[in-house]
């Protein structure tokens, strides 16, 4: 028997056959609905609404995540949910996965291009019963005359299209070389060589059109990472593919069909095609680098965490699935460990790591973050585990820095909030720099202790159903909630922050580092780029440097991608930067635990 | 003397004054206190207390970390001077790990501390276990329960095939066995056929004791 499930308000349709979640259903229907823990009903961020009628049991995660005011309303956990009858589901704008406010932005990447790709108009003499030289020979003879390539060769699908464009092109042609091999040929024009780079992050894809000749941008865009649909972390992702072998698949694919889209808009703002692009360079994390390579992780999930590769690979295209000329190659630079990624690589390429032999620390935060700490000739990098709460994920009312996010926020000394919301409108959540901020600003006027609890009695503080406080920032109007900081939310904030302190300081003090002596301190990513780097020393997230050695580097691994994309001597320093770089493993650094729990205190003023 | 030096170690553990707990703990000794006496109303009693500054979220992580620290350090004082005299206790044994693959001590760590301040005799396997050390402890150590950690979305699919070799074995029966750690719920410890699951250390010592 087939029933249907129908999505408000999108009014999208699914018929199906046999019994499925919601989580499921809305997946193969192309509905959004989040699902931050991957589906295994602990993040309580994928409630939807539906008559209980011909329904699964409510779970106990169910009972647990939800209120008894929210199951007499119908909400349910998409993923906990099973349905096998005609029903009409209602997803909240708070269960969609949120329009990413994408961060391309960057430092402007100092280089000077010069990659093995050019491309090259040649007048070729034509064929005829006087001269019955080949093709390709025609081709190659002419290319060592007109712009003295030796030994010029060409693989299948170039010769393909050398045989059409010659003779569509009347014997006059554009061809692209990679060295001395033709990669692609054109009738009558030489193009300009283009390629993509790619920063592949475990929830958001940035992707940069690339003049090759001149390094310039000629387009960016960002996107979700499909693969948010098999877990929204790097861990979640990991236990799908070790669930489901199918999985590991699906997700290679469905990345590449995303970069693909991606790519093929950014060569329409060109007046060019996908097949156009004569080169990649891609860059993630170890677990985004060997699932788009579609290397076994099973390695990468489990103790020591030893990556498949600590070496650049330069691929086909093809065998990714790009659809990128025929003949291009995608480059992976190389990952540093199970937890530091390629990723971490072009961050370090784009800081100038390596370069001089200042103290530096370069920061990635991201629900792991990557911390790399530069002391003469030496860099020590290492992961955290930090989890999302930078990033608005595990608050309770969290958000990404979207339209609606509280981003900024003050607490006058009467305990009067003023908040900054994205767009001007009402209040709808809080994104990191929000949470950071309000968390800084509560303890600076003593909402919260020393140890990060809310006071109770004070003005904005109120008791949550669990007894705990909870402080207003914001009250809702026309039937929005207000918007609460609650103390599960200061708890999820100085774990992060505690981590990553952590983190910093084992790293310090591995190499003996004073605070006086780091003179600079670059953070990357998007969270890098909104927070207030006052209230990031405040509360201890930084070490206490003057603020005015703090800079924000913007996608930097975006940069670095793009550098090695157009520079061949980038691609040299990036390998050799990797194999400089010494990986430590914190959570087995001597007193880790002290250095974690000093991580989480919050300094006064 | 006594009382002031019970006192001194008490407060000591749960500020987390490790140095200064250890210290008072060997005094304690020097000064002939029974070590019986000296770990109950001392050690045990600090951790306590922490713990119910946790519970009455007067405390966080940190705290019950340098609580937890400072109570291993001195329960390592003293255990040489306890060794026989536990036997006498007849205190339930737990038999606690953190599963193979992963390498996190710290959740593990707190709930030990807050099982030995519940009375509950521990016995620690470390991290990364593989399965048969746990099999192997079920069967020479006895305990009333097993209690497997897991930290890491990929590595709480361990506890399954733990739980299932107990079964084989016929170790099982014998025994309960709770499982924790950030991924798990209490829907997975009925998924994997686990008997109880804690939400962190108080949870899980609460749970402990009710089995």
């Amino acid at each position: 028997m087939t029933y249907t499930v129908e999505f408000e308000p999108s009014g999208i349709r699914l018929v199906c056959e046999e019994p499925l979640t919601i989580s499921d259903a809305a997946r193969r229907a192309g509905v959004s609905v989040r699902s931050e823990c991957g589906g295994k009903g602990t993040c309580g961020k994928c409630i939807v609404r539906l008559p209980s009628a011909k329904l699964s049991p409510v779970t106990k995660a169910e009972h647990e995540l939800l209120t008894s005011d929210q199951l007499a309303e119908g909400w349910r956990l998409a993923c906990r949910t099973i349905v096998s009858d005609n029903v009409s589901v209602y997803v909240p704008v708070i269960s969609t996965i949120e329009a990413p406010v994408m961060q391309l932005e960057s430092l402007a990447v100092a280089l000077t291009p010069e990659t093995q790709i050019r491309t090259v108009l040649l007048a070729v003499p034509p064929a005829s019963l006087t001269d019955q030289r080949a093709d390709l020979q025609r081709v190659a003879d002419a290319l060592q005359v007109q712009y003295g390539v030796d030994h010029a060769w060409a693989d299948l699908p170039a010769l393909n299209s050398i045989r059409t464009a010659l003779r569509e092109g009347d014997w006059k042609i554009g061809v692209a070389l990679r060295g001395e091999e033709i990669i692609a040929a054109y009738p009558g024009t030489a193009r300009t060589p283009v390629g993509l780079a790619v920063d592949v992050g475990t929830t958001k894809l940035a992707c940069y059109l690339v003049d090759l000749e001149t390094g310039r941008v000629l387009a960016a865009q960002g996107a979700m990472n499909p693969q948010i649909a098999y877990g929204e972390d790097v861990m979640s992702r990991l236990a799908a593919a070790l669930a489901d072998s199918a999985n590991s698949r699906r997700m290679q694919e469905t990345l590449v069909e995303a970069i693909n889209a991606v790519a093929a808009e950014l060569c329409a703002t060109q007046k060019l095609e996908i097949k156009h692009l004569l080169d990649a360079c891609l860059v993630g994390n170890t677990a985004m680098h060997h699932l788009l390579l579609g290397l076994p992780v099973r390695f990468l999930a489990l103790s020591p965490f030893v990556p498949a590769t600590s070496s650049p690979l330069e691929v086909d295209a093809a065998t990714l699935g790009l659809h990128a000329t025929p003949g291009a190659h995608a480059y992976l630079p190389p990952p540093i460990a199970g937890f530091v990624g390629s990723d971490h690589v072009a961050v370090l390429l784009a800081a100038g790591f390596g370069e001089d032999n200042g103290t530096w620390l370069a920061i990635d935060i991201g629900t792991n973050t990557e911390i790399a700490l530069q002391v003469g000739s030496r860099i020590l990098s290492c992961s955290t585990a930090s989890g999302p709460a930078f990033e608005g994920a595990h608050i309770s009312h969290g958000m990404r820095a979207a339209p609606g996010a509280i981003q900024r926020v003050t607490i006058t000394a009467e305990g009067v909030v003023q908040s900054d919301v994205i767009g001007g409108g009402p209040a709808a959540g809080i994104c990191g720099s929000g949470v950071l901020d309000a968390v800084s600003e509560m303890r600076a006027v003593g909402i919260i202790n020393e140890r990060g609890r809310i006071v109770k009695g004070r003005p904005g503080v109120q008791l949550q159903q669990d007894g705990l406080p909870a402080f207003l920032l914001a009250a809702g109007s026309d039937g929005q909630r207000d918007v609460l900081i609650t103390q599960q939310d200061i708890d999820q904030v100085l774990l992060a922050k505690g981590a990553i302190r952590a983190g910093i300081d084992i790293l310090m003090t591995h190499l003996k580092v004073n605070v006086q002596d780091i003179e600079d301190i670059d953070i990357a990513g998007a969270f890098g780029s909104y927070l207030d780097p006052r209230n990031a020393v405040r509360i201890g997230l930084l070490p206490r440097v003057p603020l005015n050695r703090i800079r924000a580097i913007g996608n930097a691994a975006g940069a670095g991608a793009r550098m090695m994309l157009a520079s061949t001597d980038a691609r040299r320093r990036a390998a050799s930067l990797a194999k400089q770089v010494e990986y430590l493993e914190v959570t087995v650094y001597p007193g880790f635990k002290k250095f974690l729990a000093a991580g989480m205190r919050l300094p006064s003023g | 003397m006594g009382e002031g030096l019970y006192q001194v170690i008490s407060k000591a553990i749960t500020e987390g004054e490790e140095e200064e707990a250890v210290k008072r703990v060997n005094e304690a000794l020097k000064a002939g206190l029974p070590p019986t006496e000296v770990m109950q109303r001392g050690i045990v009693a600090g951790i306590s207390k922490a713990g119910e500054l946790w519970k009455a979220n007067e405390y966080f992580l940190p705290d019950v970390i340098m609580a937890a620290d400072a109570f291993k350090a001195a329960m390592a004082v003293l255990k040489p001077r306890l060794e026989g005299k536990e036997g006498a206790r007849k205190s339930k044994k737990i038999v606690m790990g953190v599963v193979q693959g992963d390498v996190h001590d710290l959740g593990k760590s707190l709930v030990i501390a807050m099982l030995t301040s519940a009375g509950f005799e521990v016995i620690d396997l470390g991290i990364d276990v593989p399965l048969q050390k746990f099999i192997d402890a079920a069967r020479e150590q006895k305990p009333d329960i097993i209690g497997l950690g897991a930290y890491m979305t990929t590595t709480m699919l361990e506890m399954k095939g733990i739980i299932a070799e107990l079964e084989k074995q016929g170790l099982r029966r014998k025994l309960k066995v709770m499982v924790g750690g950030v991924p798990t719920s209490q829907e997975f410890a009925d998924q994997v056929g686990a008997d109880a699951w804690g939400r962190d250390a108080l949870d899980a010592t609460q749970k402990a004791l009710k089995l």
